[in-house]
């Protein structure tokens, strides 16, 4: 496909046939290069059709083929003529992650590694039909996904500070009633489950500092222990983004007939169907905070258990699947919109009322995820994301080979020695997982950072090198 | 006829075929329960799913394996006594799908969703094909 290149690190598909408005991809040129090799291009041709779409349909750093929409889109579109499109949120409404900090450095914990991850795989429940940390009944479900982090706060399975350095405070406003009842059998049993795929828990330390300033105010120290959870809304969110996809191409057969792919079916905003959507979608996204947070009182957990009393604090936790009402200017004119981020971080600099008040002058902590075995790095939201991305920056390396090819080219034990050799250890349900995941499965996540950074998206403030990789 | 596990770059995709929709429902089950790495099984469970057409039929089939996956504890064995029942604009599947009980120390890969990427249920010289990306 033709690109244009605008400036450095950005490239645009120019508007023509059915598209609203351009499309822009930001990568360098090596990114660039990846991204041609599957269906990403085309897919962002597709996401800039959406009705009400404003400014470009986006695709992030490590952008890369999804299904209709591409991972790391970023679409966002106005309250008049918009639309709300489940694929433009993914099956996983907010997955996300989120970084706790210890009192522990790299020194205390050293030798004691793999008894870590062992515990860590023992008390956080991984994989299918496993569970969930928290004992939860259907009147404790409905009350998760109305309140999300309140729920877990009254219960005692939350400190008041965990929900002051969540996003949105660990609630958005919904009415629970919305998301279906098979979603709800669903997610009644995983609530603080970690679940499979490329979802993780890992314990890492700082290993360098770009922002000195910013890493003290987020509260990091050079070789401090800090632990990333990647996980989302489990069975209940799958199953709510599934239902509703079935109910919106019974329900406009006419808009499914008009799209290149099924699994780009919208609904215009001022429906019914589409507000219903967005009660069960925002509901899913607290369920989905809860699980997180059920997930760090494991590891506190596990983490008193090894090392005794351990002060464990949030950073931040950020989702990077989900669509949010936010106010951003389009052509010098303030404009409330509806911004779908599948694959894609939010990421507010300073000034902005979505960053928590602690950060408010540091901006907001943006959590990308390595590979596992591969760096981690902490950003925060930069000015240019504003006028470049409404808000966003990339959600992490973005995968590269498929699974069945990964499973030929590497053997888990040859994966898990070298990555030993770096000090690194990995506990997975299967070897087939260590496979699937090893580091040369994904893009280079130093690339996608230094895109961000480059851009003034999403801006370095540290790097985080592995310890010890769980993975459902 | 039969199955196989094609090359995807994020998820697991399956072929599956068959001389009549009934068998290629039969080893659509058989693909989906090797994607998921369950061993054969006894517990018995009867489903009954009715869509609109074919694509529509795999989607609800596979979103109902998910479903019992997650909420009963089990893992897809295979399926037994599939009925499909055509009329115009509707497909009803009745079938007892075949699971053995999770436990402890089991390693199995979690389908979380079915999807309507690439899908493809057609009847194609002489033979059902049905194709379909899973999200794991």
């Amino acid at each position: 496909m033709e690109l244009e290149k605008v400036s450095e690190n950005i490239y645009e598909i120019p508007q023509t046939g059915e598209m609203n408005k351009p499309g822009r991809i930001y990568a360098n040129e090596k990114l660039l290069e990846e991204i041609r090799k599957d269906d990403t291009l085309r897919q962002v041709k597709n996401m800039a059709t959406l009705p009400g779409l404003e400014k470009h349909s986006i695709v992030m750093p490590d952008g890369h083929q999804g299904y209709g929409f591409p991972i790391g889109g970023v679409a966002a579109v106005n309250k008049e003529k918009g639309v709300i499109s489940p694929g433009g949120i993914g099956y996983d409404i907010n997955c996300g992650v989120r970084v706790l900090k210890t009192d522990l450095t790299y020194e205390e914990i050293r030798g004691k590694e793999q008894q870590l991850a062992n515990i860590l795989y023992n008390k956080v429940p991984c994989g299918l039909g496993k569970g969930g940390y928290i004992d939860v009944d259907e009147d404790d479900l409905d009350e998760i996904l109305e309140k999300g982090m309140e729920w877990m706060l009254e219960n005692n399975h939350a400190t008041e500070e965990d929900l002051k350095h969540c996003e949105e405070n660990g609630r958005l406003q919904c009415d629970p009633n919305k998301v279906p009842n098979e979603a709800k059998k669903r997610g009644i049993k995983q609530v603080g489950s970690l679940g499979s795929g490329n979802h993780f828990l890992e314990v890492q330390r700082v290993e360098n500092m770009f922002n000195e300033e910013k890493a003290k105010a987020y509260g990091l120290e050079e070789e401090q222990i800090l632990v990333m959870i990647h996980s989302g809304s489990r069975g209940l969110g799958h199953q709510t983004c599934t239902e509703y996809l079935r109910k919106f191409e019974k329900n406009y057969p006419e808009i499914v007939e008009s799209l290149p792919e099924k699994e780009l079916i919208y609904a215009p905003l001022g429906d019914e169907l589409a507000q219903d959507y967005k009660h069960a979608m925002f509901a899913a996204a607290n369920f989905a905070w809860a699980n997180r947070q059920g997930i760090t009182q494991a590891v506190r957990e596990s983490l008193d258990t090894l090392f005794g009393d351990t002060e464990t604090e949030l950073v931040y936790d950020v989702c990077h699947n989900i669509a949010k009402e936010e106010k951003h200017e389009v052509d010098g004119e303030e404009k409330e919109l509806l911004v779908h981020r599948k694959g894609a971080t939010r990421a507010m600099p300073s000034g902005r009322p979505e960053v928590p008040e602690a950060y408010k002058d540091a901006g907001q902590p943006v959590l990308i995820p390595g590979s596992m075995g591969t760096s981690s790095y902490i950003l925060s939201g930069g000015q240019n994301s504003l006028e470049l991305s409404f808000g966003s920056t990339a959600h992490g390396a973005g995968r590269l080979k498929s699974r069945t090819q990964s499973k030929k080219d590497y053997r888990a034990s040859d994966v898990q020695r070298e990555l030993k050799r770096d000090q690194i250890f990995v506990k997975a349900a299967s070897g087939e997982t260590i496979e699937e995941e090893a580091p040369g499965s994904y893009k280079d996540i130093d690339e996608v950072i230094k895109v961000s950074d480059e851009l003034g998206i999403g801006e370095k403030v540290v790097q985080m090198k592995p310890i010890v990789n769980v993975k459902g | 006829m039969g199955y196989e596990i094609l090359e995807h770059t994020a998820d697991e995709k399956f072929r599956a075929t068959g001389q009549s929709l009934e068998e290629a429902f039969k080893e659509a089950t058989k693909a989906f329960s090797e994607i998921t790495k369950a061993d054969k099984g006894k517990v018995k469970h009867n489903i009954k799913i009715q869509s609109e057409n074919t694509e529509a039929l795999l989607f609800d089939y596979l979103d109902k394996l998910i479903f019992l996956q997650d909420t009963e504890g089990v893992a897809v064995s295979h399926t037994e006594n599939l009925n499909i029942e055509e009329k115009q604009h509707s497909y009803k599947i009745k079938a007892d799908i075949i699971t053995e009980p999770i436990t402890p120390g089991m390693k199995l890969t979690d389908i979380k969703a079915p999807t309507y990427n690439e899908m493809k249920a057609t009847y194609e010289d002489g033979k059902w094909i049905l194709e379909a990306v899973l999200d794991i």
